[in-house]
């Protein structure tokens, strides 16, 4: 992810000089696959649960419309690298927390409140700031 | 006779209250609250998907076919 992720800004950053930043993004776009495009929506979506710790990398996105992931590494004092990836599952009656085992968990009260609150953000602010789209309406941010 | 028949009721009273109180503990909240849940997990898991519907589609429109 993070390779991809470095090329999707490289691409945007190496487009030419005087081009309008709209253009900008819609070439810079287009030519980035969906890959790319869900790994720059999860530069936002690693924010929205507040600030990275140091040394600390976090990927939170949407995958596909049944399933989030949450990424994060780090190292610890030995240099030793650890990770915790959880996935979402969104079902048709509940969404389900998948941890490492794997183990299973019905989200609820806060947990579930504060993931779809986390969802919702990150289709706000991806429609703004990844596709220049207002989010309820669908038409070019002027 | 009377005297009797007034503690009679007071025990009877009492062990209404006892009764009453205990079935109002043992009100099945947690069955209403089960159902809330359902209701709540499901609302909110419909949410969800289809924002993430929106975000497949925008990635085709707005991203892959700019």
């Amino acid at each position: 992810m993070t390779e991809t992720l470095s090329r999707a800004k490289s691409l945007i950053a190496s487009l030419g000089r005087g081009v309008s930043s709209r253009l900008l993004k819609k070439r810079a776009l287009k030519e980035l696959s969906e890959r790319e495009l869900i790994a720059l929506e999860s530069t936002i979506g690693g924010q929205l649960f507040g600030p990275v710790a140091k040394g600390h990398r976090r990927e939170f996105f949407n995958l596909d419309p049944s399933t989030w992931l949450w990424h994060e590494e780090w190292l610890d004092a030995a240099k030793k690298r650890h990770t915790q990836t959880i996935r979402y599952e969104v079902r048709d009656d509940k969404i389900i927390k998948v941890l490492p085992g794997p183990r299973y968990h019905e989200l609820e009260g806060d947990e579930l409140a504060n993931f779809t609150l986390a969802a919702h953000v990150y289709f706000e602010r991806t429609m703004r700031e990844v596709y220049g789209r207002d989010p309820k309406t669908g038409q070019k941010i002027a | 006779m009377s005297e009797m028949i007034d503690n009679a009721r007071d025990d009877v009273m009492a062990a209404f209250d006892t009764v009453g109180a205990f079935e109002y503990e043992q009100t099945p909240m947690p069955e209403i609250q089960d159902d809330t849940q359902e209701q709540q997990s499901s609302s909110e898991a419909s949410r969800v998907r289809d924002i993430g519907k929106f975000l497949s589609r925008a990635r085709i429109e707005y991203g892959l076919a700019a």
